[in-house]
């Protein structure tokens, strides 16, 4: 339960009711009490999940970032347009309603660039239709995919085509064939190929006979529209992939330190292969960007790499085991681009898929999201050198100002240092709307924690300071709705002494403050 | 006072007393004048009460107005007719209590402030019995009455078992709450009815004219607004907000009202039954020549009340006017001493006022101490005058 001294007052001092016929009385009270507390650890500039313990007990810095992932779309991909037909009457005739006037079925193979497909289901998209109808009178048009299947029934599209030449409207309808499987072996060529029915039907809603003039028209249009393909199995082709880009690298950013110095860090870059086809590839760089410009230097640098293809078990499952290969930098100079504190990394990669062509006998496969994927995991022990390292923590708090007359606060801060580091610490105050609306600097730096012979922390070091804040600053304490206490570990020792870091290494800091009221 | 005369079988009596108390032993009159007329306290005023409060200190203030008719008879049975307007107030409060309250924890920090005694009573309500006055002989008579009551406004709490504690470092403000809190609520006027009794014994011997009374024998039964609620928490500070701590004596009722929504006491209505405060009163009267002494005893059965006893040597100093001198102990706070008079208003009316509250007016005495007495008598006697 939250209480205020209000409550407190109200409790205790009875003698205010006394005062219940008469003026209000005034005095002043010096309030001692908390304001805002926190305890910055490792984990506010790494978070737990990116630390592990060792054997001594002293931390281990995780990495674990997906350089790229090149999917499915990059390898397999549907044509757009399906279906055009232009049909023109040869002759005139006259109709009951409804009567089926043409149909028309089609196997239709398409070039794909090499890629032979069997099979493939669609995650979304829709299958539009647009149709124009040159009759003096509306027709009724039914367009099926006769080697689809959703719901078990083969996907079918209708619709009223309005005679454009009496409206001057024609039909566009779209259908939702998310789920759709296809069988792309209708064709004489096995792969690639749609089957579909075209049926156009003389206006069903017609009250007499229809007459369909010699030379009479219709246009139809079949379109699929933003397909994202599910799984594709067949024969994908031997396709160059390269990728070159440049990403966003933010854990050593994160940190905020000016210098680093370690050693011992384990790099391994593991290419993983989620296709089930064959591929082959080389990395041509992977450089840092931060202090300066590093390539990372290895053997594995422009060397050809061979994956093989992914496993699916059973077939159809989606129950896919990758491929990976597995490159150590650990030789290479990995401590120097870590060091160069990178803010992002390029990397430019080219291969070839199916290198030896159509060994899986068109059993090649993809899912949805899958393809090449890259993944950097470094670990580097946390028994390094560095400058600047920022230690933050946001606090939100309350002091709602009074009508009572605050000449000048104290703030007492109370400050444990458990790091081997030295620290400058300071806190800034932020309006509601996040803006820094004044600063709190002491001007003591706080010495670092004191250390065994082996540089271990055994016991924090302590650190109390008052600090008198005017009308101003007091104004401000009261206005402002976040406290933003930075700590800044700078070096403990000689310059560039390592030192380890341990999960209860802690910096504390307890803010107290002082208030003089004025109450009436 | 409580009433002592003879009875007259042709006349009916009339007598109008009223008694206001307001003190404190340990309270200075310097602090509480700043306080209660809404001056400044300073840093001296607040540290020389500091230094004056006992471990446990009172604050009180009682008013008791009654007016009685007694019809006459000539029988060994009588009646008489009886209304009073009573206001009591009392609170009791610790010397840590009131340093924290009027200095802040900064002084406190580190101690443990217990708040023993922190209680308060408050009764505004009148009574109007019937009864009967019952004559054993000449020289005795008991009388009883009963009648109804109507309490206009009543509110006490008593948080005696709480505590607060600032730690060394001020990092962290604990608040133990524990106790019972009840005010009588809701918009009426009247917030509760119920019956009030009296008793009494009166007579003379000796030359003495004695009596004693209780009153205020009865219960009442307030509405269902009633805020009646038991509290044992403990609570730490998360922060302060301290404009909270503005405004701070407002009248009784808004701070109430503003005690009930900070501990969330708004909810815990019902109907309450509470019992009044007991009422004894005595008196003694004894002439020797020219020199008449009464003595009066008041009790409230109320925290912190000590009987109020007042002496009061009276001499005439001319016909149909006396001078007092009225000594009082007692109530809530201790011995004050001042000047009264007695005269006659009109044939069979008189008059007398008291002033025991010279000692605190000159100064003499610090500590709080305001008396005020007073009765207006309307009775026949064998002589022309009462005095």
């Amino acid at each position: 339960m939250k209480f205020s001294i209000r409550q407190l007052v109200l409790i205790f001092c009875v003698a205010g009711i006394v005062a219940s016929c008469a003026k209000d009385p005034s005095w002043d009270v010096d309030v001692r009490t908390p304001v805002f507390r926190t305890s910055l650890g490792v984990n506010d500039f790494i978070a737990d999940s990116m630390l592990i313990e060792n054997p001594d007990t002293s931390l281990t810095f995780v990495l674990d970032f997906d350089l790229f992932n090149i999917t499915t779309d990059t390898f397999v991909n549907m044509p757009d347009s399906l279906y055009y037909s232009h049909y023109i009457m040869p002759i005139g005739v006259t109709v009951p309603p409804g009567t089926l006037v043409i149909e028309k079925t089609e196997s239709k193979y398409y070039d794909l660039g090499g890629a032979l497909l069997t099979d493939m289901r669609i995650k979304s998209g829709t299958l539009n239709i647009r149709a124009y109808n040159y009759v003096g009178d509306a027709a009724y048009i039914e367009y099926s995919l006769d080697n689809s299947l959703l719901n078990g029934a083969p996907v079918v599209v209708s619709g009223t085509v309005p005679s454009y030449p009496v409206t001057g409207e024609f039909l566009e309808t779209q259908f939702d064939v998310s789920g759709m499987y296809l069988d792309l072996r209708q064709s004489y060529m096995h792969c690639n190929s749609l089957k579909s029915t075209i049926k156009i039907y003389a206006n069903p809603l017609a009250t007499s006979n229809v007459v369909v003039n010699f030379n009479d028209s219709i246009d139809i249009l079949v379109e699929f529209k933003d397909i994202v393909i599910d799984y594709a199995r067949g024969y994908f082709g031997q396709h160059v992939v390269s990728s070159t880009s440049t990403e966003n690298f933010p854990f050593m950013e994160d940190l905020g330190i000016d210098y680093l110095d370690m050693s011992n860090i384990a790099m391994t870059l593991t290419m993983e292969n989620y296709l089930g086809a064959d591929a082959t590839f080389t990395i041509n760089e992977l450089s840092g960007h931060g202090l300066t410009d590093i390539a990372l230097t290895s053997d594995w640098i422009g060397e050809p790499i061979n994956l093989t293809r992914a496993t699916e078990n059973p077939i159809y499952s989606g129950n896919v085991t990758p491929s990976t290969f597995s490159m150590n930098f650990n030789t290479s100079n990995v401590e120097a681009f870590f060091e160069n504190l990178p803010e992002e990394i390029t990397y430019s990669l080219s291969g070839t898929m199916n290198p030896l062509g159509n060994v899986s006998t068109g059993n090649d496969f993809v899912y949805y999201g899958q393809g090449l994927r890259g993944r950097i995991h470094a670990e580097i022990p946390m028994n390094i050198a560095i400058q600047g390292l920022t230690l933050s923590d946001t606090i939100d708090y309350e002091l709602n100002k009074s009508e009572s007359f605050i000449t000048q606060s104290e703030l007492f801060l109370d400050i444990s240092n458990g790091f081997p580091l030295s620290a400058s610490f300071k806190i800034f105050l932020a309006d509601a709307a996040g803006n820094t609306v004044d600063s709190i600097v002491p001007d003591t730096e706080i010495p670092s924690g004191i250390v065994d012979a082996g540089g271990k922390v055994i016991s924090p070091s302590v650190l109390k300071m008052k600090i008198i804040l005017d009308e101003s600053q007091t104004s401000h304490l009261y206005e402002c709705k976040t406290a933003v206490i930075y700590a800044q570990l700078n070096t403990g020792g000689t310059a560039g002494q390592k030192v380890k870091f341990y999960p209860w290494y802690k910096f504390d800091v307890i803010v107290t403050g002082l208030f003089n009221l004025y109450l009436e | 006072m409580s009433v002592s005369f003879a009875q007259n079988d042709k006349h009916p009596e009339i007598r109008i007393s009223s008694d206001n108390a307001l003190g404190s032993k340990t309270l200075l009159t310097e602090f509480f004048g700043k306080f209660y007329f809404g001056k400044y306290i300073d840093s001296t005023t607040k540290w020389d009460e500091l230094n004056f409060l006992d471990t446990d200190n009172h604050l009180g203030f009682f008013s008791n107005n009654r007016i009685e008719v007694r019809l006459p008879s000539k029988k060994k049975y009588s009646f008489y007719i009886a209304g009073s307007h009573q206001s009591l107030f009392a609170i009791g409060f610790s010397k840590e209590l009131f340093q924290l309250v009027f200095t802040g924890n900064n002084s406190l920090v580190g101690q443990q402030v217990i708040a023993d005694p922190a209680t308060m009573d408050k009764y505004n309500f009148s009574t109007l019995s019937g009864g009967i006055v019952y004559k054993i002989n000449d020289d005795m008579k008991i009388h009883a009455a009963v009648g109804p009551v109507a309490m206009y406004s009543c509110a006490g709490f008593d948080f005696s078992g709480s505590d607060f504690f600032t730690s060394q470092a001020a990092d962290s403000l604990a608040l133990n709450l524990n106790g019972d809190y009840m005010r009588a609520g809701g918009p009426t006027f009247v917030k509760g009815v119920g019956f009030s009794s009296e008793l009494g014994i009166e007579g003379s011997n000796g030359g003495f004219e004695w009596s004693v009374s209780a009153a205020n024998i009865g219960r009442v039964w307030l509405n269902k607004n009633t805020i009646n609620s038991h509290r044992d928490t403990l609570m730490y500070f998360t922060g302060v907000e301290v404009s909270d701590l503005s405004n701070f004596s407002a009248v009784v009722d808004q701070e109430l009202e503003n005690f009930e929504q900070g501990f969330s006491l708004k909810g815990d209505t019902a109907n309450s039954a509470i019992s009044l405060p007991l009422l004894i009163t005595g008196e003694c009267s004894k002439e020797t020549g020219k020199l008449r002494t009464d003595l009066n005893v008041l009790y409230y059965n109320l925290p912190g009340f000590f009987p109020y006893m007042q002496l009061r040597p009276s001499w005439p100093i001319s016909t149909g006017f006396r001078i007092s001198l009225p000594m009082k102990y007692g109530g809530y706070s201790s011995f004050n001493a001042g000047l009264g008079l007695e005269f006659v208003l009109a044939d069979h009316f008189s008059v007398q006022l008291d002033f025991p509250s010279m000692l605190s007016v000159l100064n003499i005495s610090r500590n709080l101490s305001y008396n005020v007495t007073g009765k207006i008598i309307y009775k026949f006697t064998n002589h022309a005058s009462l005095l």
